[in-house]
């Protein structure tokens, strides 16, 4: 199965991996840009000021770093499995796909113990990982072994 | 040019060759791109639709909550759902009568009616992404060949649409499942055993919708060598008949002085007009729904096959 043809689910997955990757990353950017924005403010203001801000934007210091570096790494991770799908390899494809999906359960855990609070946006938010880890393990599981 | 018939297979239809077709068809729907993108799109689609809903109602609920006296879940869905403004709507989007409305909103659960009437809209245009490359495909890597060696055509053709029909299904119920569930535990608005009769009448109100669209992208992959040529026209046939319906209503009135309410029966000249009488209160006008939607389903699929049966692969 390797060294034959690759399925067309295992690079319509690949082009959905780079297409996340690409519009997370821009994600990613923005809210650096917020936060540049935000600290400047801060600067500016009295550091109750500061405070009230930072609340008013919805954000807490930690847990928008914590943020930013899971969408960081969730990105990376999408880009470099994307090119695995398509190279059809084992720990580039299977594993760091694998790694993705829970990465951003991980994130959603987090960010509903950090108080976002589970809605439906968070199951729409985690139908791509869920269906990346069933998908990568079991129906292209045996053509990810490059 | 016609492919000879093979010797060692079937020249009659058989059940045994569509339900194997048609399981192996499902089965390997998601190694084909085609079926992994409905599958992503359907669930997308679906969820989003509800969240258009299901959100606001949170926010208010949970607005709601922090002021003392403050309302519930079920009397904000009350209040808000099951108002004249939100009947009227009701009306103006599936062109029915009060009576109609209320049966959506008030004797049914309404916010999953709201979700269901958006749904349906959606519906024919996310089908064609599950359905157009049912033969197109094969017939350009002349994959289908190795097919006529075992069986006759009518089984390669029906078995790909039983295949699509049946991975359509499952999508479906995923989808409406995690809606239901949604609903019943997280909102909490309405009875579980309202919501569980109702949500399975919209299954099979999106189910029934959904057949005519998988048989029309039937026909178009067989007329077509290319499959995104085929996702092009079935979507296109999807969107511009309503258009060119409704370019011929306004000209039928203006020109012709016609009352618009006379020219009702020109939508229900395609599955589209139906869509709405699969949730009507009136089991007889359910009935008919159903059956207008499987008459539609078996005049594209004869027309399909009768294509299919002469076309060169």
């Amino acid at each position: 199965m390797a060294e034959g043809k690759r399925p067309g689910g295992l690079t319509a997955l690949a082009v959905l991996n780079f297409v996340f990757g690409g519009l997370g990353a821009l994600a990613v950017l923005g809210m650096i840009a917020l936060v540049g924005v935000v600290a400047g403010a801060a600067n500016i203001a009295t550091d109750g000021e500061a405070g009230e801000l930072m609340v008013e934007a919805g954000l807490s210091g930690g847990m928008l770093m914590v943020t930013i570096v899971l969408m960081a790494a969730s990105c990376a991770l999408l880009i470099v499995s994307g090119v695995g799908y398509l190279k059809q390899k084992r720990v580039l494809g299977r594993t760091m796909g694998t790694l993705y999906g829970i990465l951003a359960l991980l994130g959603t855990a987090i960010g509903i113990a950090g108080g976002q609070g589970f809605e439906l946006a968070t199951i729409i938010g985690l139908v791509y990982p869920v269906l990346t880890l069933i998908l990568i393990n079991t129906t292209f599981k045996e053509d990810l072994v490059n | 040019m016609m492919e000879p018939a093979t010797s060692n297979a079937s020249r009659v239809w058989s059940p045994q060759h569509v339900w194997l077709i048609a399981f192996y068809s499902m089965r390997f729907a998601l190694r084909s791109g085609g079926g992994l993108m409905f599958l992503l799109i359907f669930l997308t689609v679906g969820l989003s639709v509800a969240s258009l809903f299901i959100t606001p109602l949170e926010s208010l609920v949970k607005y709601d909550s922090a002021v003392p006296g403050g309302m519930d879940a079920v009397e904000i869905s009350t209040t808000i759902l099951e108002s004249e403004m939100v009947a009227d709507a009701v009306e103006w989007i599936t062109d029915s009568d009060r009576d109609q409305s209320e049966y959506l909103l008030q004797e049914q659960p309404a916010l999953l009616s709201a979700i269901l009437l958006i749904l349906l809209i959606a519906v024919p245009f996310t089908t064609c992404f599950g359905a157009f490359n049912q033969t197109s495909g094969d017939i350009a890597s002349r994959g289908l060949r190795y097919l006529l060696l075992r069986t006759e055509r009518i089984n390669i053709f029906l078995g790909r649409f039983v295949g699509v029909v049946l991975f359509t299904i499952v999508s479906t119920i995923g989808t409406m499942l995690v809606i239901i569930l949604y609903v019943q535990f997280k909102v909490g608005a309405y009875s579980g055993v309202d919501l569980w009769l109702w949500g399975f009448q919209g299954l099979a109100a999106v189910f029934f919708l959904s057949l005519p669209y998988i048989a029309l992208c039937a026909w178009v992959s067989c007329l077509l060598d290319t499959s995104f040529g085929s996702l092009a026209i079935c979507l296109l046939i999807s969107g511009f008949s309503l258009v060119l319906l409704y370019v011929l209503k306004l000209s039928l009135i203006s020109s012709m002085k016609m009352d618009p309410e006379s020219l009702g029966w020109l939508s229900q000249t395609l599955p589209w007009g139906w869509k709405y009488e699969l949730l009507h209160g009136d089991p007889m006008v359910r009935m008919t729904a159903i059956l207008a939607m499987l008459g539609f389903t078996l005049a594209f699929l004869l027309l399909g096959l009768r294509h299919f049966q002469k076309r060169d692969l």
